[in-house]
């Protein structure tokens, strides 16, 4: 249960846990694959009391985390993220922070569309139009960047499409232009896309073998159409959500689901968590937890999650351009490093980027200074309903560490308090609670 | 003997008592110094510029009436350019390295690229830093130097790089190298009053060894790693004083971070190579200002950095490399932009390097398909660096023979 709760969300509280843990793993499954039929309203009040049209930057950060650390639709949220992380775009370069909230809410609210559709909806999303240069790109010299990145980084993969295809693509996005205008914050905000037909090149191409007077939906129809398409989303969902690079054969059952659903994404979703190969053994902490799901499950097991911008930006509702804690842990929501992504896997892990996910344990748990120097919430700190170290195990090694945690590492922890039925001091206990999250095994999902 | 281990928690129980450097990792330090005796005790520093550095207004080929038809929005004006030569003249903001360049301390070399070319930055940065244009290497050229050397449980900071990622180049299955985002950041936070927590931390790491995982190997190293070039920076950093003053610039501070390395060692630097990355040069639109800046920062940070090295006596026993994924589409595009295109220029600096141009520049009449045709092999220029200047067989990194080029002073 608690690896279906890594995998299809981030973490659980220990009220959500013991909840998920009453109905069931089939019952969850249900649940959280059937997320439009949960009521979200708390988790969305939430998250709007915080202004992402103000133009900080970091705003739309913290609303967002707010609505992963607080949603009862994990995997909702979880899906947003991973086509965050396939479909990117980076404020930075986009330059208006509520044009990135109106793509993540597109995101979620075609999470599990097909892949035909959210393709197309993704290419006339504004942000994405900014950030990839479809927006001022015009028949007379058509801007390749988008219908490369379409096919190389979101569709389909090097060595599956040629220079010719590229070039061709490129003319089909062309003739449109977005506006910005001066909001009333004073930033500028960019106004809807505008279609110039003139400036369109509305001839003949030749994509994949097929001519004709091809459009922006059109190209996404001929990628989706290539067997290679359903291979890559296939492959990229899998090491998503059970460990990465699996071999073809292995993939073959969800293609075949794909390719037999309208290449629905929920189903291949679904198909995916309720498979053998979800709980077998090779897919147990296989996969290195980003930091938003290292960051956000220490705080929802700590009952945090109220309080999540406070946490990880010393800053309530502003936010901070760099990012905060989970800058330093080298993932900025809204913020990927490039148009392919964080690239995950191994590369999370670094002597920076692990002091970073310790030092954001140390501000969680012992309420010191953050990792920029500023003092973390003093409130911060583990709840107290545990007496001995054999009490709070009892508490947080299910919680975090499935219970599962061999004796040598366990006799580390006893020691650490000075014997199992010792009565912890508050310094302690914190320091007990900080170790537990600080495992090696929790950096892993 | 002092262990690796004993070295990392006599380290780390020093620094959380404050009592500065510790004599134990002086010991170790020396000890490892001593072992180190791969390589020749000179450091590469590498400058990555990422995104795709537009060689073509970086080094003009002012000369050829084919360039200002290929750019009639972004050619730089004729008396703007700071002209070296007959053929080719510097973008305006590369003042201070031109100053270098007129000093015989900065090579040039043009027309860098390799057969067959990627326009994806990421499978050209995978080419240039696996060094292999098929793609299939697994780890990178540096994680493969790093790996010959002989002592890879020595001196922690033998390779450094700034910045919250390792790049690609370091990957290696053996050798682990330290990323360092900012030196503030750049430690374990201690519990007050506290150290059984740290030691604890540590024994947790040390007993996880699970059957068949790929990453408990990982945990473990990388928090030694971190703990010890962490106590090793710190020492690094109270010893130095800067001889200049550093532009306000990410590229100027991890520029610095390197001088203070470079500057730890007494004898000889501890450092083999050190990577400092800065990125933006992927100008699709509105190319003039963006490249203008980001070469104003490349040149004035690698200007303070060169300053400062020299002042410590450095200039010798460092030579710097730039690179970057490719250039850009000899054409201009209507957004006052330029896409991706193949070859580009590197430069070199040091007092070590031959200075002026090598290699040849790239036709701008014969293209291949709107790009440029590469004249040298960016393989070639590894190969150079790697004997003479790193003193280790190149055949053994770079899997293969590659030409050497005349670029190392004596």
């Amino acid at each position: 249960m608690s690896h279906l709760l890594r995998r299809a969300g981030f973490g659980a509280s220990k009220a959500e846990s013991d909840r998920y843990q009453a109905m069931g793993l089939k019952s969850t499954i249900d649940e959280l694959v059937n997320f439009t039929s949960v009521n979200d309203d708390e988790a969305v009040a939430l998250a709007n009391r915080i202004d992402v049209n103000g133009g900080n930057v970091g705003a739309p950060v913290i609303w967002w985390l707010t609505r992963i650390a607080n949603t009862k639709r994990p995997l909702q949220e979880k899906m947003t993220f991973f086509w965050h992380g396939l479909l990117t775009s980076q404020v930075s370069v986009v330059k208006d922070p509520a044009a990135m909230v109106t793509q993540n809410e597109f995101f979620r609210s075609n999470a599990f569309a097909s892949f035909g559709d959210i393709l197309k909806g993704v290419t006339k999303d504004p942000a994405m139009m900014v950030y990839l240069d479809i927006a001022g790109s015009v028949r007379a010299a058509p801007n390749e960047n988008y219908a490369r990145e379409l096919m190389e980084l979101f569709s389909l993969g090097v060595g599956n499409f040629s220079e010719q295809d590229v070039r061709e693509a490129a003319r089909a996005f062309t003739g449109w232009r977005i506006p910005r205008q001066r909001g009333d914050n004073g930033r500028p905000t960019l106004l809807e896309p505008v279609f110039t037909p003139r400036l369109y090149d509305n001839g003949a191409k030749t994509f994949f073998g097929k001519t004709g007077a091809f459009g922006p939906d059109d190209i996404v129809s001929i990628i989706v159409e290539q067997p290679a398409s359903a291979k890559f989303i296939t492959r990229r969902l899998f090491s998503y959500f059970v460990y990465p690079n699996p071999e073809d054969e292995e993939l073959a059952p969800f293609v075949d689901v794909y390719q037999k659903n309208g290449r629905s994404i929920g189903a291949v979703v679904e198909a995916l968590l309720r498979s053998d190969v979800f709980y077998s053994p090779r897919a147990y902490r296989a996969i290195v937890k980003s930091p938003v799901e290292y960051a956000i499950g220490a705080i929802k097991a700590l009952g945090l999650q109220a309080e999540i911008g406070k946490l990880l930006f010393a800053a309530p509702a502003g936010g901070r351009r760099d990012g905060g804690s989970l800058g330093s842990m080298g993932q900025t929501p809204l913020e990927p490093p490039n148009v392919a992504g964080w690239p995950g896997g191994a590369s999370w892990l670094n002597s920076s980027t692990l002091f970073a996910r310790l030092n954001l344990l140390n501000s969680l748990t012992a309420g010191g200074t953050t990792d920029r120097g500023r003092r973390a919430n003093p409130a911060a700190q583990p709840s107290q309903e545990t007496g001995t170290a054999n009490q709070a195990m009892g508490h947080y090694l299910p919680l975090v560490l499935d219970n599962n945690l061999p004796g040598e590492a366990t006799q580390v922890l006893i020691d650490y308090a000075g014997g199992a039925d010792v009565a912890l001091t508050a310094e302690r206990l914190r320091g007990l609670v900080y170790l537990i999250l600080g495992a090696p095994q929790y950096h892993l999902a | 003997m002092i262990t690796r281990r004993d070295f990392l928690k006599g380290g780390l129980a020093a620094v959380s008592v404050g009592l500065g450097v510790p004599s134990v990792f002086a010991k170790a330090a020396a000890a490892a110094m001593a072992e180190n005796s791969a390589g020749s005790g000179r450091t590469l520093v590498i400058v990555q510029l990422a995104g795709g550095v537009d060689g073509l207004n970086t080094v003009i080929p002012y000369a050829d009436s084919a360039y200002r038809d290929a750019r009639p929005a972004l050619a730089i004006p004729q008396q703007d350019m700071l002209v070296v030569d007959d053929h080719a003249a510097f973008h305006p903001s590369l003042a201070s390295l031109k100053k270098l360049f007129d000093a015989g301390k900065v090579a040039v070399v043009e027309g860098v690229g390799y057969p067959d070319p990627t326009f994806s930055h990421f499978k050209a940065m995978d080419i240039w830093q696996s060094a292999d244009p098929k793609g299939a290497a697994r780890d990178g050229w540096l994680g493969r130097y790093f790996e010959g050397l002989t002592d890879l449980g020595g001196h922690p900071l033998a390779g450094l790089s700034v910045g919250s990622r390792l790049p690609s180049a370091f990957e290696s299955s053996t050798a682990t190298i330290p990323a360092v985002a900012s030196l503030d950041t750049f430690a374990l936070q201690q519990a007050a009053n506290d150290k059984s927590r740290s030691t604890s931390l540590i024994r947790l790491y040390d007993v996880y060894k699970p059957a068949g995982s790929a990453f408990a190997a990982l945990l473990d190293t990388t928090l030694n790693t971190a703990l010890e070039s962490s106590t090793a920076l710190k020492a690094a950093g109270a010893a130095y004083e800067p001889a200049v003053e550093y532009p306000d610039s990410s590229l100027a501070s991890g520029l610095r971070l390197i001088a203070e390395l470079v500057d730890s060692g007494g004898e000889g630097s501890p450092l083999r190579v050190g990577h400092v990355t800065l990125g933006g040069f992927d100008t699709h639109t509105q190319q003039a200002q963006t490249l203008s800046d980001l070469l104003k920062d490349t040149s004035d940070a690698l200007d303070a950095f060169w300053r400062d090295i020299e002042a410590h006596g450095h200039g010798d026993d460092v030579l710097v490399m730039t690179w970057s994924e490719f250039g850009r589409r000899v054409q201009e595009n209507a957004q006052d932009g330029t896409d991706h295109g193949s070859a580009g220029p590197m430069f070199l600096m040091g007092n070590g390097v031959k200075g002026g141009f090598h290699g040849g520049p790239p036709s701008l009449r014969n293209l291949d398909n709107g790009n440029l045709r590469y004249t040298v092999d960016f393989r070639s220029v590894y190969a150079t660096l790697l004997e003479s200047w790193l003193e280790v067989s190149p055949e053994q990194v770079l899997g293969s023979h590659f030409d050497r080029l005349d670029l190392i002073a004596g």
